[in-house]
């Protein structure tokens, strides 16, 4: 918790980016020197080599960095299929079940399929991985493949809205798509907003969040903000901009609140590609300007604005009973540990477990 | 030098932002303010230097690709280096008065096209997920 808020980090992932594990194809190898290049400068001076990125990270790990090295309470944590770019798809299934399973008061998990391999193989995968995993709450899915590129769209009658419907027969509460943020030198329509639009509208009971939302398309992104009540800005890698590009931040943040409100924002990281303790200190000590809140029509950020974006709102969409969770990891492991060392530094964990493995 | 430097800068602005195009309001990457800098020898040897408007834009190959096109055909330029300033920072500030027109113009028009009010989901009868 940070200043008494619950704090649930919306995207926390344990990457494989092994060399082995990277497809052979240009946009893998892009993809791959891209996730390097953010963990190494968009925080400098706490972040690992490329060498030490190049591996395969262990969900003991993530999880010792998030709870260990920061004030989030509890993490999602998604199966991702870019398995066009990665063979095991960048985040393998196995790694949540294991946070799921090994630490249930802390973790979320998310399954993830692939709709360019058609509708068939979707519903299996999804059945597949939910038997696996029924406390799964949500589905993270990819607009588009490469080598060869391959895409698909949200509002897809024959395609996408069967597997929506799908993860709502199976309880899910949430579908996570990535969007505004290129996958490389790829065409880029496919990362656009609009076609979000027909499907929230046709599953009202299901919330759809825009990952990595305000990195481009950020007026397409405020008009779903504000037409739909079940779209949200999930600001994976965006949130990162409140130290890299404060003006860039703001702006983003401020359009957000003034289209949306601030019951429609997401706090999240993509944490260990960036340590979230940073940005939680940016997020506490954030301040809309004068000129700002003038050009938006906008009141300053408040506490009650804080507790929603930095947990309230995802916790809402679960369903989940914040004090209930509090009381789960008030005593857990993470808990006792840190009560006897204290928040302990950015990435120590993950330097640690290199040096054993060496 | 100036006249060289002025048909360069004439070839810059037939290179367009590829975000500007695709919301069907082309920007030229001079009047986006991303050129950072021009720097052209005796020789006709020139230096281009690019930001982007966003530190993860991943259309910058893109844009160097067509930056080079067009220079490499300016009577007098012999070779061309297109860099990328990873140091300056883009903001709304750096748009020329005609860009932020055009794109200002364009916003316009989009909300004409689809009026939408800020927090209109409150309006509906639906509450957020819950």
């Amino acid at each position: 918790m940070i200043d008494g808020l619950f704090v649930f980090d919306a995207v926390a992932h344990a990457y494989n980016l092994s060399d082995a594990n990277t497809q052979p194809n240009r946009y893998a190898a892009g993809l791959r020197a891209a996730l390097t290049s953010l963990h190494r400068d968009w925080q400098p001076g706490i972040g690992l080599g490329a060498l030490e990125q190049h591996t395969d990270w262990p969900v003991e790990v993530l999880a010792r960095t998030l709870f260990l090295e920061s004030d989030v309470d509890m993490a999602a944590t998604h199966t991702l299929r870019l398995d066009s770019y990665f063979k095991d798809g960048l985040c393998a299934r196995r790694k949540t079940v294991e946070a799921v399973r090994r630490w249930p008061q802390r973790f979320v998990g998310y399954v993830g399929v692939d709709p360019t391999l058609g509708l068939d193989i979707c519903l299996r995968e999804l059945d597949e991985q939910l038997d696996e995993l029924p406390e799964a709450v949500g589905l993270k899915l990819y607009p588009a493949q490469v080598d060869p590129f391959r895409t698909w769209r949200m509002d897809d009658e024959r395609l996408a809205f069967p597997l929506f419907a799908r993860a709502r027969e199976r309880g899910l509460k949430t579908v996570a798509v990535h969007k505004a943020s290129p996958l490389g030198p790829v065409p880029l329509n496919p990362y656009r907003i609009e076609d979000v639009d027909i499907a929230v509208d046709a599953f009202p009971d299901l919330a759809f969040e825009i990952v990595h939302a305000g990195v481009a398309f950020t007026e397409e992104t405020c008009q779903a903000l504000a037409r739909y009540p079940n779209v949200y800005a999930n600001l994976e890698v965006t949130s990162a901009l409140a130290s890299r590009s404060p003006g860039v931040f703001e702006q983003v943040l401020a359009a957000f609140m003034a289209w949306g409100g601030p019951q429609k924002i997401l706090f999240s990281d993509g944490c260990m590609v960036f340590h979230s303790q940073p940005i939680l200190e940016r997020l506490r000590n954030f301040a809309f300007s004068e000129q700002t809140m003038e050009h938006y029509g906008l009141g300053q950020l408040t506490h009650d604005d804080r507790a929603l974006i930095l947990g309230g709102n995802y916790a809402r969409i679960l369903g989940l009973d914040v004090d209930a969770a509090k009381a789960r990891i008030a005593t857990d492991e993470f808990a006792q540990e840190r009560a006897e060392t204290g928040i302990q530094p950015p990435f120590s964990n993950w330097r640690a477990m290199l040096r054993e493995a060496a | 030098m100036s006249t060289l430097v002025g048909r360069v800068l004439t070839a810059l602005g037939r290179v367009y932002d590829p975000c500007s195009v695709v919301a069907a309001a082309p920007v030229s990457i001079v009047d986006m303010g991303l050129v950072t800098g021009i720097e052209v020898d005796a020789r006709g040897r020139l230096v281009i230097e690019l930001r982007t408007t966003s530190p993860l834009c991943t259309l910058v190959a893109c844009l160097a690709r067509a930056t080079e096109e067009q220079v490499r055909r300016v009577p007098g330029v012999s070779t061309v280096e297109v860099r990328i300033d990873a140091s300056q920072l883009w903001t709304e500030k750096d748009l020329s008065p005609d860009g932020r027109e055009r794109l200002q113009a364009r916003r316009r028009r989009s909300a004409l096209e689809v009026p939408v009010a800020p927090r209109q989901w409150q309006r509906t009868a639906r509450p957020p997920i819950a």
